[in-house]
């Protein structure tokens, strides 16, 4: 015989549901509150299943220390540059470019496995802001990219410590070559914006790009052209 | 009726394509009453819970719930309502309770109340001890109790329950019946879907049979059983008992047609049940040297109705 559960399950009251927020905002301000505090909600709630499965911070911290490994140690050599240099410059970019195209992955992942169990129904039938469940989830898959941009830029750091070490010199940052490089391509072109800028000089230079810089950009590798 | 409909629909039509998935459904749900959707696989059922739950769009006719219009409202109707089931789930990685608070803050109560709340529920449907466990670790029974309790974290006036206890074991079931049953001493307007014939049975004031979108009947179970037919007799007589004779000696007895069914030896013998009809039967084929192995009565279960009616629109597709 089954037993009668229902006299055995404690009484259920609905005391302690809230009333609805009182109306003291306008609409449109509490329309706002909420929506943060919706996302908010969710951000949690992303980052809170990293803590249940610790496993998911693999890709964030393992992850990148292995590409950086990879591509500075195991493929050193393998790869060359059309323009000469070394190409462990750009390294660490192409690295952080890789780590946000696999968040981005884990986050379209994530939400088609939200889509398939039923949890986005769950919340569309909740009285919430309904973009939230996109945002939310995105913010807390940025937060887990910045941790392994962290990972690699510390990587990264360490890497050219030793070279530093080795060489004696200072290498170039990729981004800063590169805005160097456009720097240079727009000062020479013969706009009129450009032409009598204060502080110009007669050739068109701006004043900004002193002459160690132009030996930087405007000698070809001297190890190359040997 | 006094009072307005706390569900209602009106031509409610849905096609996923080419195929229509629910047409031209009229329903009148009043408040409190629990009303079952039968039917099979495919039938239509789910969509019309998503349709009313805003879920999905309807296509074509309009539909109200609690006062406010599913398309026009959608916002206003999801503060009115619960759903859960099939389709509505929980966070597998989060604890029992972490769903239960997380989905508490969505539906906006501050966070000691969300708390206060989950712990509430989590006592009510015996999930406390398994309360700090990921949800993926959960049996089937636990995790549909904490799908439901996560439809009632605020106090829905209508709550919507697609296949609550499909892939349930038997005990499973019964206490899933129990705890339906005391939300709706509380007042809650309750719309079940289900493809147990028992369930509807148990729980439902009204049942609509579906088939293929469409509504193939609708009405109390009472009302279902008695549109098929009443009792009737089953017979079973031995190998090479004369059946004819059989059936000569029952014909007076029968409120219709003596049917020869499935099974060498058996009759059915529709009857209307009035005291010592057993005795009599089994006193005239004695008599006439017909021994019976088993006589039973049978009255009609919502079985009958199901098969009689979603049978047909089967003959007719």
């Amino acid at each position: 015989m089954i037993p009668d559960v229902a006299s055995q399950l404690p009484a259920l009251s609905f005391e302690t549901a809230a009333p609805p927020p009182a109306r003291t905002a306008p609409a449109w301000l509490a329309a706002r509150y909420w929506a943060l505090h919706d996302v908010w909600v969710l951000t949690r709630r992303t980052l809170a299943r990293v803590i249940t499965t610790p496993e998911q911070l693999v890709n964030v911290t393992v992850q990148p220390l292995i590409l950086v490994l990879l591509f500075s140690y195991v493929f050193d050599g393998a790869i060359r540059l059309p323009d000469g240099g070394n190409y462990r410059e750009y390294l660490i970019a192409g690295i952080f470019a890789v780590n946000m195209g696999g968040t981005a992955q884990g986050t379209a992942i994530g939400l088609a496995v939200d889509l398939s169990t039923g949890l986005i129904d769950r919340f569309r039938s909740l009285p919430m802001s309904r973009a939230t469940v996109l945002i939310g989830r995105t913010l807390a898959d940025l937060s887990l990219t910045l941790v392994a941009g962290l990972v690699t830029a510390m990587a990264g750091l360490a890497g050219a410590r030793r070279s530093l070490a080795r060489t004696g010199r200072p290498r170039t940052g990729a981004a800063v070559r590169l805005f160097r490089r456009v720097g240079r391509n727009m000062h020479r072109d013969p706009g009129p914006r450009r032409r009598g800028r204060p502080g110009g000089r007669a050739d068109g230079h701006p004043a900004a790009v002193t002459d160690v810089e132009r030996f930087h950009l405007g000698q070809p590798d001297d190890s190359v052209a040997a | 009726m006094r009072q307005p409909p706390m569900i209602e629909t009106c031509g409610l039509a849905k096609s996923f394509g080419r195929a229509p998935a629910v047409s031209g459904l009229d329903l009148q749900i009043p408040a409190g009453s629990t009303f079952c959707l039968l039917g099979p696989n495919g039938a239509g059922k789910t969509t019309v819970v998503r349709m009313l739950s805003t879920l999905v769009r309807p296509d074509a006719g309009w539909a109200r719930v609690a006062g406010h219009d599913v398309a026009a409202d959608g916002a206003a109707v999801r503060r009115e309502i619960g759903l859960s089931g099939q389709y509505a789930s929980v966070d597998e990685f989060l604890t029992g309770r972490a769903n239960l608070v997380m989905i508490g803050e969505l539906c906006r109560l501050r966070r000691p109340a969300a708390r206060r709340r989950a712990a509430e529920l989590l006592a009510h449907f015996e999930l406390e001890p398994a309360a700090d466990r990921p949800v993926r670790t959960y049996s089937g029974g636990m995790r549909r109790r904490l799908d439901l309790a996560a439809s009632l974290i605020t106090r829905p006036r209508v709550l919507f329950l697609d296949e609550p206890t499909t892939g349930l074991d038997p005990r499973s079931r019964l206490v899933m019946w129990d705890v339906i049953r005391r939300l709706v001493l509380d007042g809650t307007t309750l719309l079940l879907t289900t493809q147990y014939l028992e369930e509807a049975d148990q729980l439902a004031d009204v049942v609509c049979v579906m088939d293929s979108g469409r509504v193939t009947a609708q009405g109390t179970p009472a009302d279902l059983k008695a549109s098929v037919g009443g009792t009737r007799l089953l017979l079973s007589l031995p190998p090479g008992a004369a059946l004819g004779r059989a059936a000569a000696i029952l014909a007076p007895h029968a409120a219709g047609p003596v049917r020869l069914t499935g099974g060498p030896g058996r009759l059915e013998v529709p009857v209307v049940p009035r005291p010592g009809i057993v005795t009599d039967v089994v006193k005239d084929l004695d008599a006439a040297g017909i021994p019976v192995d088993d006589i039973s009565m049978r009255r009609p279960s919502l079985d009958d109705v199901f098969h009689a009616l979603t049978g047909a629109g089967e003959a007719a597709a």
